[in-house]
């Protein structure tokens, strides 16, 4: 998987990172070799060695150029399974031996 | 008991605090020399030099990394971001050593937050390896080891995120040991990636940093990653013996390209063990090649998010600026290349689209690598490993390749990712350069490594 100057450049503004010209060049280059590096993670998807030696290697998932669209799962009000909502944040019961707040 | 820990333990045989204020000047000016080894970022004053009780450490001289909070001494982390923070406060490890009688030297150079394996990415400047100008100490923790490969101190405090302590502790030829998660309170460590970082000490020899390690050892209300879980005294443990111990050696570790001077260390390391009473047999861990890319995924992500709080106004050297977004940009302007690369890495890998590729697989890929140590512990007691795939290497060597930087770390990263305690011990010189070899051991399995290091130390003194 590569990436582009474009690429870097908005992961820049993401974390917050001012990139001049040259830290861009340089930067582009090196996550590039990197991710070339980091992309050998998928092979553990498609081996037989990890699938003997772990139920876990068996579920990895590949590394795929795609970008799937993946929204959060709480992009809306998730009522089904938490029906009190109050200013952005559930309601849950108290733990054992807590006081409910509104009781202190 | 022998003689070394009575050595340790007897206060008139101890360091006094006029010997104490002597080092302090000899540190001073070997380091302000042209012999300097950069391996101090701050000396202590003779003000500083005040212990809080009697112990096991009583007037000894400990020197710690200078991402460890102490008050008194700043705390930059080897940043530029961080030059002039003073902690309000003191990490627990610090409190313990001074409680134990122990005296901070002072705060060593390390590469920036922790990044690197050289300490070539330090704000101040590289620390050099004190048997050979020319060469790196390893790092992250290279100042530390260089301090007391050089003498400046017998005992020092690293962190070990990767290999960190473990690795620069080979390049210098001294002891370093990264325990188990959890054995030591990271209250007051400077976070890189919270779920790797540990603690670990550094000691001239074998019983030295496991004498450190028990008195910082142990449970810490504020941390609660710190595991309740009694101290054994490990001090006991290095002079204890491994008749019928059984060592394995793990074939991935010791690949078709490995150096032949290396490899000839390695395997006359595994017949010592043998002729102290081991029995060695080989084992497998069939995802260690995958470590490497594991790590940098998870650490960078895990770095990308703990050091977003320097941003100039919860943490960082401001820089003046017009507008918050750019207040931000400015200060962040202070990182260096290698923290940069590692943030840039680290929001990728975490970013839509891509979290799943690549965090989600490597977290699947630490549970595997785990679950290998936890397969081969059930018929080992220890593992034998190189610590690193070459000696120290030439300053400026590897720090445009960052690839290349990173594979220094191949045989130490795996124990960061399980958790597990591991071990770096010298087992002789190729090249006139010493070679560490590591033990690693299962969860909580200190005294285990610590043993085998100890009869490995004391088969090579036999020789001498």
């Amino acid at each position: 998987m590569s990436i582009s100057a474009e690429d870097v450049q908005r992961i820049g503004e993401l974390a917050r990172l001012h990139l001049e010209d040259d830290e861009l060049e340089r930067l582009t280059s090196d996550l590039n070799a990197i991710l070339r590096h980091v992309d050998s993670l998928r092979d553990l998807g498609s081996t037989k060695r990890s699938e003997d030696s772990s139920q876990l290697g068996s579920k990895l998932t590949p590394v795929s150029a795609e970008h799937v669209p993946d929204p959060d799962k709480l992009i809306d009000r998730p009522v089904d399974f938490a029906p009190e909502w109050q200013e952005g944040f559930f309601i849950v019961p108290a733990p054992p031996g807590v006081k409910p707040s509104g009781d202190q | 008991m022998s003689p070394q820990v009575e050595v340790l333990g007897s206060s008139e045989a101890l360091d006094s605090r006029g010997s104490a204020l002597r080092s302090l000047d000899h540190i001073k000016d070997l380091e302000s020399g042209r012999e300097g080894l950069n391996a101090f970022l701050a000396v202590a004053e003779p003000e500083d030099l005040e212990p809080c009780g009697q112990g096991p450490l009583t007037g000894v001289m400990v020197a710690l990394k200078d991402n460890i909070c102490t008050k008194g001494l700043p705390t930059t982390c080897g940043s530029l971001m961080l030059k002039d923070y003073r902690s309000p406060y003191e990490a627990t490890v610090v409190q313990r050593l001074r409680r134990a009688g122990g005296l901070i030297a002072g705060k060593t150079n390390l590469d920036e937050f922790g990044m690197g394996s050289s300490t070539e990415n330090s704000a101040f400047g590289p620390t050099v390896n004190p048997i050979d100008r020319s060469l790196v100490p390893g790092g992250s923790s290279g100042g530390s080891a260089a301090a007391v490969a050089a003498g400046y101190v017998r005992m020092a405090l690293g962190s070990d995120t990767g290999g960190s302590v473990r690795q620069p502790a080979a390049f210098c030829g001294v002891v370093g040991i990264k325990p188990t998660y959890g054995r030591i309170s990271r209250y007051g460590l400077i976070a890189f990636a919270s779920s790797l970082d540990q603690i670990g000490t550094i000691g001239t020899t074998v019983l030295e940093a496991s004498l450190l390690l028990e008195v910082v050892s142990g449970q810490d209300a504020r941390d609660s990653t710190s595991a309740e879980k009694p101290v054994p005294r490990y001090r006991d443990a290095a002079v204890q013996g491994i008749e019928g111990m059984v060592v394995g050696i793990p074939t991935e570790y010791f690949p078709e390209q490995l150096d032949t001077g290396v490899r000839a260390l390695l395997d006359e390391a595994c017949e010592r063990l043998v002729a102290a009473g081991a029995e060695v047999r080989p084992v497998s861990l069939p995802h260690t090649e995958f470590a490497i890319p594991c790590y940098y995924v998870l650490a960078t992500a895990e770095a990308s998010s703990n050091l977003a709080r320097y941003d100039g106004v919860r943490f960082g050297t401001r820089l003046p600026a017009e507008g918050l977004d750019r207040l931000y940009e400015l200060t962040r302007g202070n990182f260096g290349t290698e923290v940069k690369r590692r943030i840039m890495l680290g929001t990728y890998v975490l970013s839509s689209g891509y979290y799943d590729a690549y965090y989600g697989t490597a977290q699947r890929t630490r549970a595997s690598i785990a679950q290998d140590f936890r397969t081969a512990f059930d018929e080992v007691d220890v593992l034998f490993t190189p610590t690193s795939p070459t000696p120290a290497f030439p300053l400026g060597e590897r720090v445009l390749d960052p690839v290349s930087m990173y594979l220094s770390d191949v045989f130490t990263v795996t124990a960061n990712l399980a958790g597990i305690p591991g071990l770096s011990v010298p087992i002789g010189t190729v090249g006139g350069l010493p070679l560490g070899g590591q033990l690693l051991g299962p969860w909580w399995g200190e005294s285990r490594i610590i043993a085998a290091a100890g009869a490995l130390e004391a088969s090579y003194e036999e020789d001498t």
